[in-house]
C-alpha cells in the first residue's frame, strides 16, 4: 500500500506539468540569467590580468623605458602591454577604454587615467616606485655612508625581491559571486513548500473530496503522509539534480564532491517541504494565504541568504549570528561554500546537521497538528 | 463604482506581500544602500584594499610598518586569524589581504635585514588586483627602509624616511570618460525599485485580475447591469490606482531614507522615470494573470521575470561590468530602458531632457506592447 501510494503521488505530482514545468525552470532560468549577467565578472574584474598602457614621449627617459620593457616582457611577470602613441591617439584610446593609463615619459612624468580603479592605482605605484627609488638612491648617495655601505644600499634596492610569504586559505573558488548561485538551490529548495502546501490541502478531509476519500481509507495516516512526503521528496530532488547538472553543463564550477552535494540538493527541498506541509496542514487559512505564506517564508529566507545582493548573509553572520543557524536557506548555500573552499568536512557536516535538525522539527510540527484530525461528519 | 471598490477588497487580501517586499527592500535601502552611498569623486585617489594583520612581533619595526599601510589602505580587524575566519572575511571582501607578523621579525630587520621573507605572510585570493596592489606597497616600503638600514642610518630614520619617500606622489590626473559614473544612494534605491515593482505587481495585482477571470465570476458580473466598458474601466481604474499606491510607499520610504534631499527636480525625473517603469510593471501583470490561473505557478513567473530582468539590464550588476551580448540582449526588455533613464538622470541631472524623455516613452512603448499581447491571449481565451 506504502509503494501504491507512493507510485499514485508521484503520477500526480507530474498531471500539474506547469507547477513542475516551472520549479524546473525557475532555477534553470534565474541560473542562466546570473550567468550572463556576472558569469565571467571574478575572471575580468578581480583577476589580475595584463594592464594596456599608452606611453607619450615628452622628452627621453632611459631609465623609465628599460623599466617599461621589462615588465611588458612575455612571460609570468608580464605587467604591462605598451602602445607608444602621440597624444591625441593616447587620449582616444583611453577614452574607448583600449588603454587604462597613459604615461607622460620625460624628466618629469605623469600620469593620467581614465577612472578610480584598482588598475590605475597599480600603473600608478608602479611608475611612483621608479620615481621614488631615483629619490632614495639620490638621499643614499648624499649621505654620510661609507662608499661600500652605499653600495650595499642601492644593490638592495635594486634587487627585485619580495620581503613576504605569499599565503592562501583555500584551493577552491574564491568566487564571491556563486552566492548567488548557491542562493538559487536555497530558494528552489524553499519554493518547494508550494507543492507541499497543495498535497497536503488534498490529504485534509475538510478541504477537498479527495481528502473525504482518504480519510475515510482502512490505513492509517502515518503511512499516507510518509508516502506523500517520499513522493515529493523524489520530485524535488529530481528536480534539484536536473538544475545541478544544467549549471554545471554552463561552466559553475561547485567543486567535485558529488555525494555531498547530492546530499544537500536531498535536504534542501526536504526542510522546503516541511515547511510547506505545516502551512498545508492549517485547514482555516485560505489556500491563497497559505501561498502568500509560502512566498514570503522563501523569499525572506533566499533574501537573507545572498540571493539579490552579495553580503546580506556575513553581515548578518557579524551581527545575529543566530539567524543563519536558523535560516535553512542560508544553511543550504553555506554547505555549498564550505564544500567549495574547505577541504575538511567539518563546517558542511554542522550545516548538514542543522538542516537535519530543522527537518525533523518542522516534520514532527506538521505531523502533530495533522494526526489528531477527526471529524464529525464527512 | 462597484467593480472598483471590490478590486480593493480582493487585493486588500494581499496586502502582507506587499508589506514582504516593502520590507525586504528596506532591509537593503537602510542596511546596504545608505550606509554604503559614496561620494562623487573629481580627482583621482588611490584605491584602498582592506587589510587586517595579525602582529605577533609587536616591535617597533612592525608598528611602523602597519602605521603606514593604515595610511595606504584600511585596517580592518577580524576575529582571529583561524583558516575558517580568514577563508570568510576574504571571500566575503570584508579583507582583501591579512598580514601575519612573526616573532622577532623587529629583531632581524634591526640585525642584519636578512631573510625578511620567512616572517612576514600576507595572506590574500591569490592574483587579484586587491593583492597585487597591497602586496606592491608593502615590498616597497620595506625596500626603502631596508636600504636606508643598510646604509647604515638607524631603524627609526630609516623607517622614517621609508614612509616619506614612499608617500610621494607620482602627478596623476582623470578624464572624464562616458561610462565614469558615480552611483550614489539615490541611484540605487531606484535601481533596486525596479525589481520589487515587478515582483510587487505581479504577485499581488496579478492574482486579484486572476481571480477576475474565473468563468464563473464572470458569467455572473456578464448577467448583472454593468456594461463590459465600464467593468474594464473600473478595473484599469484600480490597477492603475494600485500602481500608484505602490509608488507612493516608495516615496514615502525615500523621505525616511533622504529627507530633504527629494525636494529637487533631479527626484522629480527620477520620480516620473519611476511611474513610467510602473506602467510596464502592470502591463507585465496584466499579461502574466492572462496565461497563468495557478497562485503558485504565478509566484513562480512573477520571481524568474523580476530577478531575470534585474539580472539582465544591469539591476543587480552595474551594467558596464555586463557583456556586449547581454546588453543586446537586454535592448529587448523594458528594464534596461528604465536603467539608462536613471543613469542619464544620474550624470546629466536635468539637462538633456528630450533624450529622457525617449527612455520613458519607450518604456510605456513597451507597456502599450505587453498590453496588446495581453488582450489578444484575452480573446483567445475567451474564444475558447
Amino acid at each position: 500500500m506504502f509503494w501504491h501510494n507512493y507510485c499514485y503521488s508521484i503520477k500526480s505530482i507530474f498531471r500539474n506539468k506547469s507547477a513542475i514545468i516551472w520549479t524546473l525552470i525557475f532555477p534553470i532560468a534565474l541560473a542562466t540569467f546570473m550567468y550572463m549577467a556576472f558569469g565571467n565578472l571574478f575572471d575580468t574584474d578581480e583577476l589580475m590580468t595584463i594592464i594596456p598602457i599608452a606611453v607619450v614621449e615628452k622628452e627621453e627617459n632611459k631609465g623609465l623605458d628599460a623599466l617599461l620593457e621589462a615588465l611588458s616582457k612575455e612571460g609570468e611577470d608580464q605587467i604591462f602591454s605598451v602602445q607608444k602613441l602621440d597624444e591625441k591617439e593616447a587620449l582616444e584610446a583611453l577614452y574607448n577604454g583600449d588603454v587604462n593609463g597613459i604615461i607622460y615619459k620625460g624628466k618629469e612624468i605623469s600620469l593620467t587615467v581614465g577612472e578610480n580603479s584598482y588598475m590605475s592605482t597599480i600603473i600608478k605605484t608602479i611608475i611612483e616606485q621608479y620615481t621614488q627609488s631615483e629619490d632614495v638612491v639620490k638621499n643614499i648617495i648624499s649621505s654620510t655612508a661609507s662608499e661600500e655601505q652605499k653600495s650595499e644600499a642601492i644593490k638592495s634596492l635594486l634587487d627585485n625581491k619580495t620581503y613576504f610569504t605569499e599565503g592562501k586559505t583555500s584551493d577552491g573558488c574564491q568566487n564571491v559571486y556563486y552566492n548567488y548561485f548557491y542562493a538559487i538551490f536555497a530558494m528552489s529548495s524553499m519554493f518547494a513548500s508550494f507543492i507541499a502546501v497543495e498535497r497536503i490541502s488534498k490529504m485534509q478531509a475538510n478541504t477537498s473530496s479527495l481528502g473525504i476519500r482518504r480519510a475515510i481509507i482502512p490505513r492509517g495516516k502515518a503511512m499516507m503522509l510518509c508516502s506523500e512526503f517520499l513522493a515529493m521528496v523524489t520530485t524535488q530532488f529530481a528536480v534539484m539534480i536536473i538544475a545541478f547538472i544544467y549549471m554545471n553543463i554552463i561552466g559553475i564550477r561547485f567543486g567535485d564532491k558529488y555525494p555531498a552535494i547530492l546530499l544537500i540538493l536531498l535536504l534542501g527541498p526536504c526542510v522546503g517541504l516541511a515547511i510547506g506541509a505545516i502551512i498545508g496542514s492549517f485547514a482555516k487559512i485560505g489556500d491563497g494565504a497559505k501561498m502568500g505564506i509560502c512566498v514570503s517564508i522563501g523569499m525572506g529566507l533566499s533574501v537573507m541568504a545572498d540571493l539579490v545582493a552579495s553580503g546580506i548573509k556575513d553581515t548578518i553572520e557579524h551581527t545575529i549570528p543566530i539567524l543563519n543557524r536558523l535560516n535553512p536557506a542560508a544553511l543550504i548555500s553555506d554547505a555549498f561554500y564550505s564544500l567549495n573552499v574547505y577541504d575538511s568536512y567539518n563546517r558542511y557536516f554542522v550545516d548538514i546537521a542543522l538542516l537535519v535538525a530543522i527537518m525533523v522539527v518542522l516534520l514532527t510540527i506538521s505531523v502533530q497538528i495533522l494526526r489528531r484530525n477527526t471529524y464529525a461528519s464527512l | 463604482m462597484q467593480v472598483f471598490k471590490v478590486y480593493f477588497k480582493v487585493l486588500k487580501g494581499y496586502l502582507g506581500q506587499w508589506a514582504l517586499y516593502i520590507g525586504i527592500f528596506s532591509i537593503i535601502l537602510f542596511g546596504f544602500i545608505v550606509p554604503n552611498s559614496v561620494k562623487e569623486q573629481i580627482s583621482f585617489s588611490d584605491k584602498k584594499c582592506n587589510f587586517a594583520v595579525f602582529d605577533y612581533d609587536n616591535s617597533q619595526v612592525s608598528k611602523d610598518i602597519v602605521a603606514y599601510m593604515s595610511k595606504k589602505h584600511e585596517l580592518k580587524s577580524i576575529e582571529n586569524d583561524s583558516v575558517e575566519v580568514m577563508q570568510d572575511e576574504l571571500f566575503n571582501r570584508n579583507v582583501d589581504c591579512i598580514v601575519k607578523i612573526k616573532k622577532d621579525f623587529g629583531e632581524n630587520f634591526k640585525s642584519n635585514q636578512s631573510n625578511l621573507e620567512d616572517y612576514i605572510e600576507i595572506i590574500a585570493i591569490p592574483n587579484t588586483y586587491t593583492s597585487q596592489l597591497f602586496e606592491q606597497d608593502y615590498n616597497r616600503f620595506v625596500k626603502y627602509a631596508k636600504s636606508y638600514a643598510v646604509s647604515g642610518i638607524d631603524i627609526s630614520s630609516a623607517m622614517e624616511k621609508a614612509a616619506k619617500t614612499a608617500n610621494t606622489e607620482l602627478s596623476t590626473k582623470i578624464v572624464e570618460k562616458e561610462n565614469n559614473i558615480n552611483y550614489n544612494a539615490v541611484y540605487y534605491f531606484f535601481n533596486y525599485m525596479s525589481w520589487i515593482i515587478v515582483i510587487m505587481c505581479v504577485i499581488t495585482i496579478g492574482r486579484v485580475l486572476v481571480i477576475f477571470q474565473k468563468k464563473d465570476l464572470r458569467s455572473r458580473i456578464a448577467c448583472s447591469a454593468y456594461s463590459f466598458a465600464r467593468i474594464s474601466k473600473e478595473t484599469l481604474m484600480g490597477v492603475v490606482c494600485s500602481g500608484f499606491a505602490i509608488i507612493f510607499i516608495f516615496f514615502i520610504l525615500a523621505v525616511f531614507a533622504f529627507k530633504t534631499e527629494i525636494l529637487s527636480m533631479q527626484w522629480l525625473l527620477y520620480m516620473t522615470n519611476a511611474i513610467s517603469y510602473m506602467f510596464v510593471a502592470l502591463a507585465i501583470t496584466y499579461l502574466v494573470s492572462q496565461l497563468i490561473k495557478n497562485d503558485s505557478t504565478m509566484n513562480m513567473i512573477g520571481n524568474t521575470v523580476s530577478l531575470g530582468m534585474s539580472f539582465l539590464c544591469g539591476v543587480f550588476v552595474p551594467m558596464e561590468f555586463l557583456s556586449d551580448t547581454v546588453i543586446k540582449i537586454a535592448h529587448f526588455l523594458p528594464t534596461y530602458w528604465y536603467q539608462l533613464a536613471l543613469i542619464h538622470i544620474q550624470k546629466h541631472g536635468t539637462e538633456n531632457i528630450g533624450k529622457l524623455f525617449s527612455y520613458m516613452g519607450i518604456q510605456i512603448l513597451f507597456a502599450l506592447a505587453l498590453v496588446t499581447v495581453g488582450i489578444i491571449v484575452s480573446r483567445r481565451n475567451q474564444s475558447k
